[in-house]
């Protein structure tokens, strides 16, 4: 009985300390802010105000027409309005469950409202309470409720992606920390730089819709980013949207952290007042509407046609004579495969004996071997695998001779001509296949190259354990 | 009294039970989509577990019929006591065969399904064998994701060795997908399982397929579908975090060789040759067969 007295106020205790927890998600800073907090706490204020004005909580995400981002725009006309709630016409069908999305009248009309839900029955939307100062518009006032793609996208995002790739897009999800303990696996792309790996555009240009699309789609094999194929087209365009969305809001606030930079890097307070009052008043103004636009024109840059990498002249037809030419150049001086990928394509090149320097900072890095942008030990592709992240297509490889891996010492080579490129496409892809290359001794054709079309067929005599069968026991 | 209640008390339970699972089917308490098998086995294998679900209601409602009137005779007369047949010879005996007697013919009897389900390589050994070019892909389950491939359309095999050394290193003209299988209809198909981690489970339910991948292992699945469409492939072995995320399709299709050929061109693409249409002005294949 005793038990039965003690543990009632317990579990109360217990009911009430759940139901009191704060339950509001945030975007998790970039960890430079405290350092900045402790340089100046107004610049870190403003900072992460000036950042919740304009992206807001992924649970309650702000919608902004500065930015290249497909919100998800259903329009109409108002019928009629009383009270809180407004009748529609809408042009198009809304989804489902439409809610919580930014309510806009008229054309640039500053103060959007905010509707609570929408019925699709009887066409009633409702607003949630505004202040006494609004005034809801005549019948026939042209309506825009925004937002509807970015919400889906996060609800997708909350529950494929986050677990690896954090909810604010850093790459510090739950679960990114058991991909970091194993040295095969890329860590979990931070967005933060703007800046992914495998993309169609040419050097220096962002990574484009549809090159988000066809990652999160067909997924980077070799590596923990899974395939999800099978979400509908509609889920895909919406997570995309909200990659990009978290990839602004993580660049702009790096490019506001680096418009901070000397505050943090000031020594004394006496150092730090003039620059304090320097860089937060219109400075930051400044510097923030720069960053914004300057984000906005990259990911505006990464969908125009002309920046997307398209070879001029078809692939060379695939053969020993190709291939040869490719090995050459793989192993040449000129441009130097081997230098990083080994002189046979098995990524133990040379040049990872060597210590190499960050080209961002000009530091020398304190162990040998190859970094990326974001700091992670990478190691060049072991290309004897036949395992191509971003793709297997010629086109892909093509794509990567050209412009490389963005953010990884892996070079674009644009200056080779075409068909040297594609030489060395051709070899890349004959590298895995056993028998197809003399790689040794004879360099001549021997019509070892018709194998390739006939993988089944009888392997090569020259390769080992390969004879006959009666040989083998 | 009391007594009374008590035996209708335990009489009611399993005479409710039988009930429920009498008027489950029309009233669909059933698992959602319920559908029937799509390769002949998977019928056999219905079969098999509704045969099993007879005798198991054949024994279930004698041994309550039993319990029942048992308890019901005893009820009624509050003077006679128990018989206890503790260490009995007989009815140890009788118990002990009878359901010996059942799993015995339940072992011989499925033991035709098990076979055509589990033992389908005995002649891939053979040269030449007819069933070797059965083999449709090899299927490497990772976390958390369906790797597919497929040998190069036309590829003949001629024994086993060649289809071992497919396995063993990737070989020209290969055709990979991701996370949706495509195979022939109404023809034996053999898929290679493969693991690429840890252990995952080849579960495609409307094909009544179940089949673990081990790591390390290369695993032979046979199946025959003989309905075309689409069935979802699941992940049935907890395979860490990330299990749910293992959605795949196979699809059986009548021109498979068709579909191979799609593939190819897909795959072949260099951004210049447009085949039919596939290709959007982009360079971006629309990736029609996915």
């Amino acid at each position: 009985m005793s038990i039965r007295r003690h543990l009632l106020p317990y579990l109360v205790l217990v009911l009430m300390v759940a139901g009191c927890a704060d339950q509001s998600a945030k975007f998790s800073s970039d960890r430079r802010i405290e350092e900045l907090e402790s340089a100046s706490t107004d610049a870190a204020n403003n900072l992460t105000t000036t950042l919740l004005e304009h992206f807001g909580t992924p649970n309650r995400l702000v919608s902004w027409s500065a930015l290249p981002i497909d919100y998800g725009t259903v329009s109409g006309t108002v019928l009629s309005a009383s009270g809180d709630q407004l009748r529609l016409s809408l042009e198009t069908k809304p989804p489902a469950g439409l809610a919580n999305v930014a309510v806009v009248f008229g054309e640039n009309n500053p103060g959007p409202r905010l509707a609570v839900s929408y019925d699709s029955d009887s066409r009633m939307l409702t607003l949630a309470p505004g202040t006494k100062s609004d005034t809801l518009p005549p019948p026939g006032t042209r309506v825009r409720l925004i937002g509807h793609r970015l919400q889906q996208g996060r609800q997708s995002f909350m529950q494929h992606c986050m677990h690896c790739h954090g909810v604010a897009g850093d790459g510090f999800g739950p679960t990114a920390r058991y991909i970091r303990n194993h040295k095969f696996n890329p860590m979990p792309r931070d967005f933060r730089r703007g800046l992914f790996k495998f993309t169609s555009t040419k050097d220096g240009i962002y990574a484009s819709r549809d090159d988000l699309k066809r990652t999160v789609k067909l997924g980077l094999s070799g590596t923990y980013m899974p395939s999800f194929l099978l979400l509908s087209d509609a889920e895909l365009d919406a997570v995309v949207e909200y990659v990009r969305f978290l990839a602004i809001r993580g660049e702009t606030e790096r490019r506001l952290l680096a418009h901070f930079q000397p505050l943090i890097d000031a020594k004394t307070p006496q150092d730090r007042q003039p620059l304090e009052q320097e860089l937060n008043g219109a400075g930051f103004t400044e510097a923030f509407n720069d960053a914004v636009s300057l984000v906005a024109e990259n990911w505006q840059a990464a969908e125009e046609s002309d920046n997307v990498v398209l070879p001029t002249v078809a692939r060379v037809p695939d053969g020993f004579e190709s291939r040869k030419k490719g090995r050459d150049l793989f192993i040449g001086t000129k441009i130097n495969c081997a230098k990083c990928h080994g002189p046979r394509g098995r990524g133990n090149g040379s040049f990872l004996n060597e210590i190499q320097e960050n080209p961002e900072t000009k530091k020398k890095y304190s162990e040998p071997g190859l970094f990326d942008n974001w700091e992670n030990k990478v190691s060049p592709r072991d290309l004897t695998a036949g395992i191509y992240r971003g793709g297997r297509r010629p086109l892909d490889l093509f794509r990567r001779v050209t412009t490389g891996v963005k953010g990884t010492p892996m070079p674009g080579f644009a200056a080779l001509k075409e068909e040297d490129r594609w030489h060395i496409v051709n070899y890349i892809l004959s590298i895995p296949i056993a028998g197809v290359f003399p790689e040794k001794k004879h360099d001549h054709p021997d019509g070892d190259d018709h194998k390739a079309d006939k993988p089944a067929s009888a392997p090569t005599k020259s390769t080992k354990g390969s004879g006959s069968p009666s040989k083998d026991k | 009294m009391s007594r009374i209640f008590w035996c209708l008390f335990f009489t009611a339970w399993p005479i409710l039970g039988i009930v429920v699972s009498v008027i489950s089917p029309q009233m669909n308490w059933g698992f959602p989509d319920n559908r029937e098998s799509a390769t002949p086995l998977g019928e056999r294998i219905d079969d098999l577990f509704y045969l099993i679900l007879c005798i198991v209601t054949i024994a279930f409602i004698g041994t309550m019929v039993v319990l029942a009137y048992v308890l019901w005779k005893a009820s009624k007369n509050e003077d006679e006591k128990g018989w206890f047949s503790h260490g009995s010879h007989n009815l140890e005996v009788i118990w002990t065969i009878v359901p010996a007697g059942i799993l015995l013919f339940i072992a011989l009897y499925q033991m035709d399904v098990w076979a055509i389900y589990r033992v389908r390589d005995y002649d891939l050994k053979q040269q030449n064998s007819p069933r070797l070019n059965n083999l449709v892909a090899e299927v490497i389950a990772r976390q958390f994701e369906w790797r597919i491939r497929y040998p190069a359309p036309g590829t003949v095999f001629k024994s086993k060795k060649q289809i071992d050394d497919w396995l063993a290193k990737p070989q020209a003209g290969d055709l990979y997908t991701v996370n949706h299988l495509h195979v022939p209809l109404n023809k034996e198909t053999l898929i290679y399982l493969k693991s690429g981690d840890v252990q995952h489970s080849f579960f495609v339910p409307e094909m009544r397929v179940k089949q673990d991948a081990i790591p390390g292992q290369n695993i032979d699945i046979w199946f025959t579908v003989n309905r075309a469409g689409d069935f979802d492939l699941t992940c049935a072995e907890l395979c860490g975090w990330g299990h749910y995320k293992m959605r795949g399709r196979v699809t059986a299709i009548e021109d498979f060789s068709g579909f191979l050929q799609k593939l190819k061109a897909e795959q072949d693409f260099d951004g210049i040759s447009k085949s039919a249409g596939e290709i959007a002005a982009t360079g971006q294949t629309q990736e029609v067969t996915r």
